[in-house]
């Protein structure tokens, strides 16, 4: 599925990520730690083709990507839930999930729209409320419904869990884990929420400074409290 | 009855000066550029619709291809003008948009004269319907009703059409709605096309109801627009429909009890001024 072969990611001058390798096979969970700066999320925006990767390749399905624009990533099955979830926030429920399935013919889209809201059933009842009034957990569930209106067979989500209840952040996770399992969706996880996304990831991937510090499976990193300590010793610092 | 004759006139410059006013505030909500040089596509308007009215085509005729060549305008004006200077300071693009105003309004003089042309014949200025003693003339009727008709088209296209979703999530986040596969360019020259096509149209009118096109015919208007959508909050429809109407009936009203102090169209600016020093944000909210 995804291949992230020694990439390197820019911010302008700045590499912010250097030789980080990944790869993500269908139905799997990985989560991507580090401290604030670690270069989580241009890692994920450089996966979406919003930020530029200035060496090594990203595949998918072992087709090169890193050189296509955002909306061909789209296209070939790439799903993608911003940090700060970026709704569009004048706009409808409805119709965040009509600009989410815009790729797809008029029909496809509006089956689909049903599909996503079923697991979603909030957003059914929210159809015609303006995205910007929703709560912040229906604002994620929004996002993560936007992106999965193109099918997309690997889905990268920034910061799901941050400043929502953890009721939400449950049901969230419940529905990505659920679509692992029955359809295959592969899922790159960045979070702070160390604790949560350990419960649900496969195996997990430690940046820091944009280097890979650690990686192993979750069930490693679970039963490693040192590994743990020095995460979350580094978010603290 | 004075008063609502006063109401009426009031309303039909309003609803000219919304007909530039939302071009205004859609490009400025897309780019946040303020497009000065809209005036000189609502002059083009005026003049290609004289010229192919004095030529012998019929009023309506001559209306299709004033909106036609004004339509065409504005994404040329977008792809040599605007799209090279995206990625600059906003002040570059506003340079030169003043430029560009400058610069159409001077080549209007060259070809075609500087004291304006006339319709050689203007039936719709003459002649209008008796509406229960309102006396309107038929270019006012068509002002208000090209109004209405654009406003309620544009609204319906907003929010009916995917095109129209597209476009409204293009303004909210251009760099996530490109991701889903709108291209914001695509919405960029079809908002320029619809805001230049009004513009085109408004000239024309505007053009009639004095029966004179000059060269520097959108200057006070342009400003007018830039007040407007300004008081209406930088880049909001509603409030620029709003503050356009308003406008239009103060003017109306100012003409006949602020005349010895304030020239009608010194009232725009006036109220400008005083709203920025109340409301620096403008009447309603931004974007």
């Amino acid at each position: 599925m995804l291949e992230l072969d020694r990439i390197s990611v820019a911010r302008g001058e700045l590499r912010v990520v250097r030789d980080l390798a990944l790869e993500l096979p269908p139905g799997e969970m990985v989560a991507l730690l580090g401290p604030n700066g670690a270069g989580k999320s241009s890692t994920i925006m450089a996966i979406a083709g919003h930020v530029p990767v200035v060496a090594g390749e990203i595949r998918l399905d072992g087709r090169r990507i890193d050189r296509l624009a955002a909306p061909e990533r789209t296209r070939l099955g790439l799903g993608l839930v911003p940090e700060g979830r970026r709704i569009f926030a004048d706009l409808t429920v409805r119709e965040n999930l009509v600009v989410g399935g815009y790729l797809l013919p008029r029909a496809e889209a509006e089956a689909r729209e049903r599909e996503v809201t079923a697991l979603f059933p909030r957003l059914r009842e929210r159809r015609q409320q303006r995205a910007g009034t929703l709560s912040g957990g229906e604002q994620q569930m929004l996002a993560i419904a936007r992106a999965l209106m193109v099918r997309p067979r690997l889905l990268l989500v920034d910061e799901l869990s941050l400043g929502l209840m953890p009721a939400v952040v449950d049901l969230c996770f419940a529905v990505l884990q659920r679509l692992c399992r029955e359809e295959g969706l592969a899922c790159l996880l960045v979070e702070q929420n160390t604790q949560k996304v350990l419960s649900v990831a496969d195996r997990v991937t430690v940046l820091s400074a944009g280097r890979t510090v650690w990686q192993g499976s979750a069930a490693a990193a679970r039963a490693d409290e040192a590994l743990i300590d020095r995460m979350l010793g580094l978010e603290a610092g | 009855m004075f008063y609502f004759e006063l109401l009426v006139a009031g309303l039909v410059q309003g609803a000219m000066y919304a007909m530039m006013a939302l071009g205004l505030t859609l490009i400025y909500g897309l780019l946040r550029i303020l497009h000065i040089a809209h005036a000189a596509v609502f002059t083009l308007g005026g003049y290609v619709g004289v010229l192919a009215a004095n030529s012998g085509l019929p009023l309506a005729a001559a209306a299709a291809l004033a909106v036609l060549a004004a339509a065409a305008a504005g994404p040329v004006v977008y792809g040599t003008v605007y799209r090279p200077l995206l990625d600059k300071p906003p002040y570059v693009a506003l340079i030169a948009s003043i430029g560009l105003l400058i610069a159409m309004e001077d080549g209007f003089r060259l070809l075609f004269g500087p004291y304006g042309l006339s319709f050689a014949e203007n039936p719709w200025f003459v002649s209008g319907p008796d509406l229960g003693g309102i006396f309107l003339n038929w270019v006012q009727i068509a002002l208000g009703l090209s109004a209405l008709v654009a406003i309620a088209g544009l609204g319906l296209f907003a929010v009916g059409s995917r095109t129209g979703v597209a476009w409204r999530a293009t303004v909210d986040d251009p760099e996530i709605a490109m991701s889903f596969g709108v291209s914001p360019e695509r919405v960029r020259l079809l908002a320029f096309a619809l805001a230049s096509a009004l513009a085109g149209l408004a000239g024309f009118l505007v053009g009639l109801l004095n029966n004179l096109i000059e060269p520097g015919m959108g200057n006070i208007t342009s400003y007018k627009g830039l007040a407007i959508v300004v008081l209406g909050g930088l880049g909001n429809v509603p409030g620029t429909l709003w503050a356009s109407l308003l406008l239009g009936v103060a003017e109306s009203f100012g003409t006949i009890y602020l005349d010895r102090i304030l020239d009608r169209d010194a009232i725009a600016f006036f109220i400008l001024v005083v709203v920025l020093m109340w409301r620096p944000q403008g009447l309603a909210r931004g974007r």
